[in-house]
């Protein structure tokens, strides 16, 4: 097929996005792309791994409700310490 | 500040933080490994926080140093030179200029890590320029200067860079890239 094409008009081959359709929300398209990257990261489970790392907090917070007794302070505490 | 709210504040958090390191390292899995280590320094390290103070923008610095402290093992054991992120490029805008999320993602990794971060910060977190500059600790003005060069730089491969070869080959070789690194 024979396209015309105007002298300064630049010309894409099919299948190459043209800039100008891309470029044409320039600030949106990119956060479009933000914007379904943290719908599905929403959308997504908390893997178990996840879940189960945060019930050490419950741990924490029953003995500290239970028993007053001294208080580990320490800014890491061992691993083993917390169940 | 009771651990309840704390670990409530952090499970309200977690779609932020594996959005921002899925954007950061363009790997789920990894994404996904670096939210797990993230939260157990963010437990291990509870006393450090300051109540009131923005718990996502703590944790996320947390998630940012644990991907860069491993970044560079990483860079000595597997070079993952920016010449391959550029080769997966080549396959972009290729389906009816129909942007994928994948290669979007493949795209961030083509810009430098400084621009990268900027840009996830504000463009994707949510954050104001001034809590990115405390974040990253640097000035608004640079900030702003590395989210607009982000911007220029997607707008510039996205719209079919000079730069980067389209021929079949390299073609192939992204996908198989793209595929591995996305975990497909």
């Amino acid at each position: 097929m024979v396209q015309k094409v105007k002298a300064g008009t630049p010309h894409f081959a099919e299948g190459v996005a043209v800039p100008s359709q891309v470029g044409k929300s320039k600030e949106d398209w990119i956060g479009n792309q933000f914007r379904r990257i943290y719908d599905e990261a929403l959308e997504d489970d908390i893997p178990n791994d996840m879940m189960d790392l945060l019930s050490q907090l419950d741990n924490i917070s029953a003995s500290q409700d239970s028993s007053d007794d001294q208080t580990d302070s320490d800014d890491e505490p061992d691993k083993e310490s917390s169940n | 500040m009771s651990e309840e709210s704390f670990k409530e504040g952090i499970v309200a958090a977690i779609p932020s933080l594996r959005a921002f390191a899925r954007s950061l390292s363009g790997n789920r899995d990894r994404a996904d490994d670096l939210v797990q280590e993230t939260l157990a320094k963010a437990i291990a390290n509870r006393e450090r926080y300051t109540p009131g103070t923005n718990l996502k923008a703590w944790m996320i610095t947390i998630l940012r140093n644990q991907y860069y402290t491993e970044g560079r093992k990483r860079k000595r054991e597997v070079p993952d030179s920016d010449g391959d992120h550029a080769a997966t490029l080549t396959a972009l805008p290729q389906q009816n200029g129909h942007l994928e999320m994948n290669d979007f993602l493949s795209a961030l990794q083509c810009l430098p890590e400084d621009q990268r971060e900027a840009l996830i910060l504000i463009g994707a977190s949510g954050f104001s320029y001034e809590e990115a500059a405390e974040m990253l600790e640097t000035r608004v003005g640079t900030v702003k200067s590395r989210v607009s060069r982000a911007r220029s730089r997607l707008d510039e491969l996205m719209s079919g860079s000079p730069d980067f070869k389209r021929d079949s080959a390299s073609i192939e070789a992204s996908r198989e890239l793209l595929q591995r690194a996305l975990g497909v």
